[in-house]
């Protein structure tokens, strides 16, 4: 088969994944904290077309387009107010940090609606809705309440919770000197990379956290529509150059029929 | 054998050569800093027809001269137009408004782009990826150990604060266009002939990514003319394969 074969197949497929990227931008339009992913693309290597392969021509052509790389924007998003008691938003740099009981994987996060659970120790544990604890600037696990031992056969009383607004001072706020590696997993979850650097703790800065409040995706709809609209452009370009090449075999081969 | 024969396949083999240019042109449509190629064919100069005597199988009698249709491809051009801007939200996106090219120091020398999409590399140096460190107007690859980082529109490049400077982006600009080529690696050019850029002042776009340059139309109708002429020129092939296979089996046969 010819090189404008694969060339157009190649370039089927990374816009085909572009739009996968871009989809998912799409769907996560309301997700709090979700910040947006822009791909960008890259040409593949070039070949000669006539002559050994190590031999400096002008005669060249690419082998088509792959995805490069996929930033995050990390644009802050709009303020939502909700007025639930442990939703938090970081008005400026930074992130929380938080870790899953079961393997002390510590990851971080934009998204700060947190509630409170009571664990089998007996301490109410500030935590995501997937089951991981706020760390504080020391990463240690933040307690809320503590519920009051009693006796066999007795009523628990009420226990003391710290209110919302009084727990901003505990929650630890991580910034990094680089966020250009930072890749996110699990929706609104991310993991530095090692040229990130050392998570350090703000204080201060200009970043303060706003109580009962969430902050929303910073999706553009209307760019990333238009990209989509590019994407879907661009695939049907690529696969008409496929349909192309096909005809040019089809004629190839009907040479001696 | 007829001339016709191998003039129709290497017409159909340019064609072919051509498709796989418009190709990478048609998948680049969306890359930044993507150059558009285009496929250039000539032909071979008159070929001289000379006959051989009967007895004296030394020299050939010129007859005179034929003119060749032969097309061969000859070399892949660049256009090297400015692309369209596209404005990004990334701290690591430049672009050059006008003619010049940022400078790369890769494994295999220095090589020159258009594409402005950088990253922070391991040591915290401006790199491009899977190519190298973006090189400053001092020739020295710019250090700035954050992301967070703010540009002037003459490349220079300032910490934080506004006030700090880390380095300023080095543009080169080549006198003649034919002295550089595109390299086998994604979105690089490379010198030949051992031109020397000399430093140029264009401005530079920050958040900004270059377009490709690519004019599909003008890629859908090369393509199409390339496929038609592709089988024009198969369906000339089929004739004079009738032809002699007339030749061979029937004329001269004993009933």
């Amino acid at each position: 088969m010819d090189r404008s074969f694969y060339t157009g197949a190649v370039g089927a497929i990374a816009h085909q994944e572009r739009l996968n990227i871009i989809a998912n931008n799409i769907a996560n339009v309301n997700t709090h904290g979700y910040k947006n992913k822009p791909s960008t693309f890259s040409e593949c290597i070039y070949s000669n077309l006539n002559a050994v392969a190590q031999e400096p021509t002008d005669y060249i052509a690419g082998a088509g387009v792959h995805v490069e790389k996929t930033n995050v924007d990390f644009t802050q998003g709009h303020l939502a107010t909700t007025g639930l008691e442990y939703d938090y938003m970081i008005m400026g740099d930074g992130f929380f940090a938080i870790q899953n009981p079961v393997t002390q994987e510590i990851t971080y996060t934009r998204n700060g609606n947190f509630m409170t659970s009571l664990q089998p120790d007996g301490n109410f544990y500030l935590e995501t809705a997937n089951g991981k604890r706020v760390l504080d600037a020391n990463q240690n696990p933040i307690i809320v309440g503590t519920l009051p031992p009693t006796a066999e056969g007795e009523v628990p009383g009420s226990q003391e919770m710290i209110a919302g607004e009084d727990l901003i001072e505990q929650i630890g706020i991580y910034t990094f000197p680089s966020k250009n590696g930072i890749e996110s997993v699990r929706g609104t979850e991310f993991i530095p990379a090692e040229k990130d650097g050392q998570p350090v703790v703000t204080a201060g800065n200009g970043t303060i956290l706003a109580n009962k409040a969430l902050e929303m995706s910073n999706v553009n709809l209307g760019q990333e529509v238009t990209k989509m609209i590019e994407a879907q452009r661009c695939y049907q370009y690529a696969l008409r150059m496929v349909q192309t090449s096909d005809e040019v075999e089809t004629t190839i081969n009907g040479l001696r029929s | 054998m007829s001339k016709g024969f191998y003039h129709l396949t290497s017409g159909m083999l340019t064609q072919n050569r051509n498709l796989s240019v418009i190709a990478n042109n048609m998948t680049n449509a969306a890359t930044p800093g993507f150059k558009s190629d285009e496929f250039i064919t000539t032909t071979f100069q008159n070929e001289m027809f000379s006959r051989y005597g009967n007895i004296n199988h030394e020299d050939g009698q010129e007859l005179g001269t034929t003119s060749s249709m032969i097309t061969a491809g000859e070399v892949t051009i660049t256009d090297y137009t400015q692309g369209i801007f596209e404005p990004t939200d990334m701290n690591m996106d430049f672009a050059i408004a006008g003619p010049g090219f940022f400078q790369v120091q890769t494994v295999d020398g220095l090589m020159y782009t258009r594409n402005g999409a950088f990253i922070i590399d391991d040591e915290g140096y401006i790199a491009l990826q899977h190519a190298g460190r973006v090189l400053g107007e001092d020739n020295q690859p710019i250090y700035i150990g954050t992301d967070n980082i703010q540009a002037l529109d003459d490349g220079t490049i300032l910490a934080a604060d506004g006030n700090t400077v880390l380095g300023r982006l080095g543009i080169v600009d080549f006198e003649d266009y034919n002295g550089i080529q595109k390299s086998k690696q994604e979105g690089l050019f490379t010198a030949i002939g051992g031109q020397q850029p000399a430093p140029v002042d264009t401005p530079i776009e920050w958040k900004t990514l270059e377009k490709s340059n690519v004019d599909l139309v003008k890629q859908m109708t090369d393509m199409m003319a390339s496929e038609r002429a592709l089988q024009s020129a198969a369906q000339v092939l089929k004739m004079y394969d009738q032809l002699l296979g007339k030749a061979t089996t029937e004329i001269g046969r004993v009933q």
